[in-house]
């Protein structure tokens, strides 16, 4: 137990001395801090108004659709947290398994420390107050229910932390090969967007008027005896005397944290064991790219940064995203076609996020190009090269598979498709020009290749905002095109619209020429400052 | 033996010996110049070419690297503390120290990695500051093994490494072929770096900065992890290049491989060059790790550790 608390204060002791080293590391907590205690006082707030309503409307029984809302609701958000701890937070850089390696700790002692030290950081103390507010919406049900709730709170929060330390374990332990880690990565990606969409793709799948609240209810009920939503039920058993259903959630839940403790320290052991095996080398024939890139030092970078993009589960949204947009359009306009025309100028916009933060993504490489003297230009051209390429041939398939979606959905306006896809090209050049300028001035840390599911320092907080600055930039350089599709619609309806397209495509490719222009010339200027934020966010992801 | 700034007994500024404070800052011209210089000149811009009121003694413009005066701060501490040194062209130059001495630092600064708080940094007759990218088109720097493009295979880095500095395809392939065969890393060609040893990434980053063959080379601890045959060999290439007219400079740790390979030799200690020449000159007639250390100090008598004990005792149980 002593390890165990050590092991806490170490991990406080370690965010302090981070936030003295730093001060973009106190903004970033500060900001973190902010929305932990907006989320606490939102929760706090709508638990309240929901206590209040459901005062209001007592005759009308809300217990079932209460009781419902909070089981899938519980589940939906149980699910999300894991997917996002994997995803966006990862296994925090300051605190694993392996920086202990040398100090001889019993794995059971390691791994309760460990769990014990996520449970204590902001994240499982604003979620743990989050839940002991929750019993506000019950407070006109009496005591009981409102005691249990808050029996309920920690047994939701250690839940949710077992199973997100285990799924961290897992896809860091069993999956030892790039490959695999790569496939994985993708994979909970895909499934984060299915799981964050799933209410929209089950109402415009089924239809709003077919779904009936049996159907949650049936839904509720299975989900009520699985650890996602048991601890969400007990309240509710409490208030129907159900004491013996209250006992065996609270069996499972039990189990569920032991069992997860005992896979997460066999898989402390396993990774240890197979620590430094060797992977199955991959021998790969040629130079690829660089033997029909242009000859020239763009071209090397062009061929560089392809090669790279190719393997980098990272950056694999720029593929994925159109895709995924594509299909998630597709089902969302079985009552309104046009929807699907959303999907080439939503792919245009998002299709840039990694491009953004590019230097990041490519890490301390951009080291070598400072010590030979790259100009900037060259490497602004020789990664918009390949991105521009890649992107216009991507969104003029995703716009013609978008198209073929529109007639079978029995759609007419086929300009309304030719604008849509050819305006979001011009977004896309645009937002590539914009992220061209912001990838050398606003650098956030990310995960390091070598281990996608790891998370440095800060890297939480600065993803959470700083992406939608050229995001933002990208929309206000394409106001010309706004202003003039606004003026067609106005004057000629659908009649001229066409005439955006032109605009679009200018003023998209004027943006990218400056944006290239402009960020090569920062990149000359900021070059030993780029490499030196380089270099802490290298040692941020140790 | 040629005393530089100040030889190995440094004369201080301000009544204080130097030990990496603020105030010790030695100024620029210690040992060159007999011009007058701030006694505290920790302004300074970020060009040190054009610095206010501070005259810098003249770099030998017909060195391989000439440095004047160079100073680094980092908050209170002094990294580098107005170092001067003259690298002639074709020496096999090796700058030794111990830890924290700014050997690094040094190098960073001469090479246009660093940007000085004070001092001027000439290469070939360069500027480094006032035409850094013509210097590094230059020399070769060998990068660390976490500063290249790891996912690239070692093919496809040296041939990146060629093209970046403007060599053609066709000729960056052919080098890079001799390259891979002359570091032994042909069975490797076609295999992603990330998954080379630690000795055959020190191996293909030494061969990417030389695959422009380039007129001054600078290494950071290159024979780190290397294998003994490999480091001959390595050692084999780089004699040989300085006895065709290239500069090499080094920065190591190890003594016996700089009294072996290099034909001269710095010692640095607290940011400043406590001696400088030939591998004879600063030896002293003494061996040479004998000579550093006593130009270094701080070896001491081995203290006892009452409960440092490899038998007996019982150790902390876990």
């Amino acid at each position: 137990m002593l390890t165990a608390i050590l092991i806490v204060r170490l991990r406080w002791s370690l965010t302090w001395a981070y936030l003295r080293k730093s001060s973009w590391q106190t903004i970033g907590f500060i900001i973190g801090l902010i929305f932990a205690i907006g989320c606490v006082v939102g929760v706090a707030r709508g638990a309240w108004e929901i206590g209040t309503l459901v005062e209001r409307n007592a005759a009308a029984n809300p217990l079932p659709i209460m009781n419902t809302v909070m089981i899938v609701g519980g589940t939906f958000a149980f699910l999300l947290t894991s997917i996002l701890q994997l995803m966006l937070f990862g296994q925090g850089s300051t605190l694993s398994a392996d920086r202990f390696a040398l100090f001889g700790i019993r794995d059971r002692v390691l791994q309760f420390g460990l769990t014990l030290s996520g449970l204590c950081g902001i994240p499982g103390i604003t979620g743990l107050v989050a839940c002991l507010l929750i019993p506000l919406m019950y407070r006109s049900y009496g005591a009981p229910m409102v005691l249990t709730a808050l029996l309920a709170a920690p047994f939701i929060m250690i839940t949710i932390i077992s199973v997100s330390k285990l799924i961290m374990s897992a896809a860091t332990s069993l999956l030892q090969s790039k490959r695999s880690q790569s496939i994985l990565y993708i994979m909970i990606i895909l499934i984060f967007i299915l799981v964050a969409n799933g209410p929209n793709i089950v109402i415009n799948s089924f239809g709003i008027e077919q779904l009936r609240l049996s159907v949650f209810l049936s839904v509720a009920t299975f989900l009520s005896w699985t650890p996602f939503g048991a601890a969400f039920q007990l309240p509710f058993d409490a208030l129907a005397g159900n004491w013996l259903f209250f006992v065996v959630r609270i069996a499972i839940l039990l189990l569920t944290w032991v069992l997860c403790f005992m896979a997460s320290t066999w898989l402390m052991r396993h990774e240890r064991l197979v620590a430094g095996a060797a992977e199955k080398v991959v021998l790969r024939k040629g130079v690829g790219s660089f033997s029909w890139m242009p000859d020239s030092v763009s071209g090397a970078i062009s061929a560089r940064y392809l090669t790279y993009l190719l393997r980098d589960p990272r950056q694999a949204m720029v593929l994925l995203m159109p895709v995924i947009f594509l299909g998630l359009f597709a089902i969302q306009s079985a009552s309104l076609p046009e929807m699907v025309f959303m999907a080439p100028l939503m792919s245009a916009l998002f299709m840039m996020m990694p491009e953004s933060n590019g230097l990041a993504y490519d890490g301390m490489g951009m080291t070598m190009h400072v010590q030979i003297g790259v100009r900037g230009i060259d490497d602004r051209i020789g990664r918009v090269r390949v991105l521009a390429v890649l992107g216009c041939v991507y969104l003029a398939v995703i716009g013609i598979a978008s198209l073929v979606v529109y007639n079978l959905r029995g759609g007419q306006f086929v300009t309304i498709g030719m604008v849509c896809t050819l305006c979001g090209v011009g977004v896309y050049l645009a937002s590539l020009g914009v992220a061209e300028v912001c990838s050398c001035m606003f650098m956030y840390p990310v995960a390091s290749l070598a281990k996608p599911f790891s998370s440095p320092q800060g890297r939480a907080v600065s993803q959470g905002f700083l992406p939608f600055i050229p995001m933002l930039a990208s929309g206000v350089v394409m106001i010309p095109t706004v202003i003039v599709v606004i003026v067609l619609l106005v004057l000629s309806g659908m009649t001229y619209l066409w005439i955006a397209i032109p605009v679009a495509l200018v003023n998209g490719v004027l943006i990218l020429w400056l944006g290239v222009a402009l960020g090569g010339r920062i990149m000359d200027a900021r070059q030993l400052k780029i490499v030196a934020t380089l270099t802490h966010f290298a040692q941020l992801q140790r | 033996m040629i005393e530089t700034p100040g030889g190995a007994d440094p004369k201080p500024i301000q009544g204080k010996q130097s030990s990496g404070s603020a105030e010790s800052y030695r100024g620029p011209a210690d040992g060159y110049s007999q011009e007058e210089y701030p006694r505290d000149s920790r302004v300074l811009e970020n060009s040190p070419v054009q610095r206010d009121g501070i005259k810098y003694p003249t770099p030998n413009a017909g060195a391989a690297m000439s440095i004047r005066g160079l100073a680094k701060f980092y908050g209170d501490k002094i990294a580098v503390n107005g170092l001067s040194l003259d690298i002639p062209v074709g020496s096999f130059y090796g700058i030794v120290g111990p830890n924290g001495a700014g050997k690094t630092t040094t190098l960073n600064m001469a090479t246009g990695m660093l940007v000085p708080d004070a001092g001027v940094a000439m290469v070939l007759g360069k500027d480094v500051w006032l035409h850094t990218s013509e210097v590094k088109r230059m020399i070769g720097v060998m990068p660390q093994p976490s500063q290249i493009f790891d996912r690239l295979t070692g093919l496809q880095l040296l041939l990146y490494s060629g093209m970046l500095r403007g060599m053609k395809r066709a000729e960056s392939q052919q080098r890079a072929d001799d390259l891979l065969l002359a570091f032994d890393l042909e069975n490797a060609r076609n295999l992603m770096v990330a998954e080379y040893s630690s000795g055959m990434m020190k191996k293909i980053c030494l061969a990417s900065a030389m695959i422009h063959s380039p007129r001054v080379l600078v290494l950071d601890e290159p024979f780190e992890s290397v294998d003994p045959v490999s480091s001959a060999n390595l050692k084999d290439i780089l004699v040989e290049y300085a006895q065709t007219g290239g500069t090499v400079i080094i920065s190591s740790h190890v003594m016996a491989l700089v009294e072996k390979m290099c034909t001269h030799v710095a010692v640095i200690a607290n940011g400043q060059v406590k001696a400088d020449g030939t591998i004879a000159q600063v030896a002293a007639g003494e061996d040479l790790e004998d000579r550093f250390l006593q130009l270094v100090g701080g070896r001491h008598q081995a203290a006892h550790i009452a409960w440092l004990q490899g038998g007996g005792s019982e150790s902390v149980a876990g």
